[in-house]
């Protein structure tokens, strides 16, 4: 299709800034002087891909490379994708507007397990043969990365390759050993994966061999063709030395996060048992206060935004915040840039802090207490008590601040409905405090905000053995947390309790999983995080027809000598420590962080970050 | 502190920016210009700037005009305008950089250029008759979300239809500005209903502002 006739039906739908492409940043190149095309995919909408920073991280670094052009992809609004079928457009990548097909590589990343579906339906727009060994050639290749394929099971049938861990180093061997197979004559796509599956980081699926017992449980895993028995994931060992954008395509639409952002660490010290990236992603590796400042400067002064966000899972633990921030608020004032500082932990709030913070910008604060009460709290090992909550909140109205937010969520293990109305109580609390707190402003009431989300058991935390509650009873407990609150100070808000529940099924699903995702996706299912797209009922109905039972992923409890779908993966974290973790929350005890003690969670093999902290002060 | 007035053209990708955007977009235009600009002095400091008359999504045009304000009076408007022509992306050409001479609110006309395809069943005699009716009624939504019935022949201040290969071409002089404003789409999709033909896909270029006695806006 040529490009005027394309123009012209992009100007038929909604926001076609997203599919325009040509935002400043972008990066177009000859396609005749480069030797591999990578089709990097969000598997969502241009506003939610264009804000994640991992996609900004790979394409800087993909395209720092002479020989490779990387080109970004989103799915389309539903609009769009109703115009490319009825016009037969294949989906295309934004630079270049070429087919995807045409690509060497098709790559998905993989951030929440509620986009799989859209995955499929980009696969198909494309017109790529979804399976994986419906694909005969050597290209497309099929790749994919992120969070989620710590369990990529449910979605094995469809990818060529997973790359396990961060992909900055492992996916650009892979690329290199693809130029090479291909320089010397290679064209058999099962040789490739078989040299591809030798690459530390690199998980081939179909060199796996799955066998079942009768009660459903896996027997075990057969890896072929000289296949490692155990794929370890890939760290990067040194944050100071790794690519970082110095630039990146700003969209012209405005995105979710429309903002310059800085990574200031990987990994996170504390442990929390029901937390996913606070596992999978040790050992703590922090960037120098120096790397942070210089490539934050560059990045504002490439893209011209005035808003700079620093990125990690808790960013107050990181070290040096404070000096950090000194420096940086030097010449964020200067260039008229605001900072923000998201994920902020209670316990570690300080005065100073907050300080910094008004200096930086009013924003609204935002705690994350997790649990109402001591009990579960110690139970999820997230180690803040009500005191810490209510000093901070303290801090807070001392500050001029009247609304705070609180995240909770609901459906934890061991939770009773008496954990539930500590979830109002503590709500209670907080406006008494600022009702009898000397800093209450006269005539400005309080809002605390509570925003209740509902709690997955995730791969690779302590919780991968537990039982999930059901949709119903996760219904339920949102009505015990309604009736508990009664004060018109407090406004809730809470997740909806279905795609939940298919998010548990997804997460710890099994290879078979496969075809009921396959099913639902034909029988009309995408975009599943939005929910006017979802359909519950054309879920199970998809289960059904694969002959599986969700209930046998989600709501039953696993053993801890169980072979789980992801135990032939390696993640840092040894199943042992696990399972003395998830023994430890059953008797509601606490761990400490990686800071103050070494739990021997087993990321220490990688020589490198929070376990080795002490080593080098005392060197 | 010294008002400025920028006047550029807009096409290719910038074409898909819609009113709203611009601002965001022309913000980080300036900043990354590094042109010492003046900037409000609230809690959310931003460079003050104002565009003159929103440009419709999908329109080209090769005169826009956006204000904004220099720190210093006394810092050259040629170099200005070359550091900001120098930040450009492709779609976006500047024209000039000047003080302003008249205020925005007295923008009274737009010229217009719209084309397209013969294969639509549109000819240029039967668009000349039908712009030549002593009245034209559309629907018009109104600001607030009402639908008005207006008759807006006796708007068209000027127009001249010609074909050009396999391309009809309108050019269009119609009410533009705070008092009274009128989108060539409407007149062009009253046209097609006329002919009873599916609305094709019509390109759009604002040429040209002017004032109510016909000089250039400027």
């Amino acid at each position: 299709m040529d490009n005027q006739r394309l123009e012209e039906l992009f100007l038929t739908v909604q926001k076609p800034g997203r599919y325009s492409g040509g935002e400043m940043g972008s990066v177009i190149k000859d396609k005749e002087k480069i030797d591999v095309r990578f089709a990097f995919c969000f598997p969502d909408t241009y506003e939610i891909g264009m804000s994640h920073l991992g996609m900004k991280i790979l394409y800087s670094l993909f395209n720092s490379r002479e020989d490779i052009w990387c080109e970004r992809v989103f799915a389309p609004g539903t609009d769009f994708e109703e115009v490319m079928r009825k016009n037969n457009i294949p989906l295309f990548a934004l630079e270049s507007r070429d087919p995807i097909s045409d690509f060497d590589f098709v790559g998905f990343t993989m951030q929440y397990e509620l986009s799989y579906t859209n995955v499929l339906n980009m696969l198909d727009l494309a017109g790529i043969p979804l399976l994986s060994k419906e694909r005969k050639e050597l290209a497309p290749l099929v790749v994919a990365g992120g969070p989620c394929v710590c369990n990529p099971e449910p979605i094995a049938d469809f990818v060529d390759i997973f790359f396990l861990g961060e992909g900055e180093e492992v996916d650009l061997e892979v690329i290199d050993l693809y130029k090479s197979f291909k320089a010397s004559g290679g064209t058999d796509k099962k040789e490739f994966l078989k040299q591809a599956a030798k690459i530390k980081g690199v998980y081939v699926p179909s060199l796996y061999k799955v066998e079942y017992n009768d009660d459903g449980t896996i027997n075990k895993y057969t890896p072929q063709e000289g296949a490692p028995k155990i794929v370890e994931k890939r760290i990067i060992k040194n944050l100071d030395s790794v690519h970082y954008p110095e630039n990146f395509p700003v969209p012209y639409t405005e995105i979710v996060h429309d903002r310059a952002v800085m990574e200031i660490f990987r990994g996170c010290i504390r442990g929390c048992r029901f937390c996913q990236a606070g596992f999978i992603y040790r050992p703590v590796r922090e960037k120098s206060s120096e790397t942070i400042n210089k490539s934050a400067y560059d990045l504002c002064m490439n893209t011209g935004y005035d808003e700079l966000s620093l990125s990690s899972l808790s960013t107050s633990d990181y070290r040096e915040i404070e000096p950090l921030l000194n420096t940086m608020i030097d010449w964020t004032e200067k260039e008229n840039i605001s900072l923000s500082l998201p994920s902020l932990r209670i316990d570690n709030f300080s005065p100073e802090l907050l300080e910094k913070m008004k200096m930086i910008r009013k924003s609204g604060l935002t705690f994350a207490p997790e649990a109402g009460t001591q009990r579960l709290r110690d139970v999820i090992n997230k180690n803040i008590t009500e005191e810490d909550i209510l000093s901070s909140c303290e801090t807070a109205f001392k500050g001029g601040y009247t609304s705070v937010k609180l995240y909770f969520m609901v459906g934890l293990p061991t939770e009773t409905d008496e954990d539930i109305e500590g979830i109002a109580k503590l709500g209670q609390k907080i406006v008494d405090l600022y009702y009898s707190s000397p800093y209450k402003q006269k005539g400005r009431g309080v809002t605390v905000s509570i925003s209740v989300s509902n709690f997955v058991p995730k791969p690779f935390t302590p919780f991968e053995f537990c039982p999930q509650i059901t949709a119903e009873e996760l219904h339920r407990k949102h009505q015990v947390l309604v009736s508990a609150i009664t004060t018109k100070k407090i406004s809730l808000s809470w997740h909806d309790s279905e795609t939940s529940a298919l998010e548990g099924v997804l997460a710890r699903g099994d290879r078979r999983v496969g075809q009921a995702i396959l099913n639902a996706f034909q029988d009309g299912a995408k975009m599943d995080s939005w929910g006017e797209c979802f359909s519950y009922e054309r879920w199970m109905k998809a289960f059904q027809k694969a002959g599986l039972d969700p209930r046998f992923y989600a709501n039953r409890e696993r053993k801890p000598d169980e072979i789980n779908p992801w135990d032939h993966l390696d993640y840092g974290v040894n199943k042992k420590f696990l399972i003395d973790e998830y023994n430890k929350a059953c008797n509601e005890a606490t761990t400490p962080n990686c800071r103050e003690k070494c739990a021997g969670c087993g990321a220490a093999k990688y020589g490198e970050g929070v376990c080795f902290e002490k080593c080098k002060t005392v060197l | 502190m010294k008002n400025v007035r920028l006047f550029y053209k807009k096409s290719g990708a910038l074409r898909f920016v819609s009113h709203l955007d611009m601002n965001r977009f022309m913000t980080r235009i300036i900043r990354l210009s590094k042109v010492p600009v003046w900037y409000t002095e609230g809690f959310n400091k931003h460079p003050y700037i104002t565009f003159a008359l929103p440009l419709s999504l999908g329109f080209d045009s090769e005169y826009e005009v956006m204000d904004f304000r220099l720190e210093n009076d006394e810092f050259p408007l040629e170099k200005a305008r070359e550091m900001i022509k120098a930040v450009c992306p492709p779609g976006m050409e500047i024209i000039d950089l000047k003080e302003p001479v008249s205020k925005a609110g007295k923008i009274a006309f737009a010229d217009f250029k719209c084309f397209f395809a013969v294969d639509s069943g549109a000819t240029a005699h039967s668009l000349e008759d039908f712009l030549k009716n002593k009245e034209i009624i559309v629907l018009k939504k109104t600001k607030k979300g009402g639908i008005n019935q207006i008759d807006i022949a006796p708007k068209i201040k000027d127009f001249k239809v010609s074909q050009e290969g396999e391309q009809v071409v309108l050019h269009l002089r119609l009410p533009a500005g705070g008092q009274d404003n009128i989108n060539p789409k409407i007149l062009i999709n009253a046209y097609f209903e006329k002919i009873s033909s599916k609305n094709p896909f019509c390109h759009i270029t604002r040429k040209m502002l002017y004032l109510e006695d016909g000089k250039i806006f400027m």
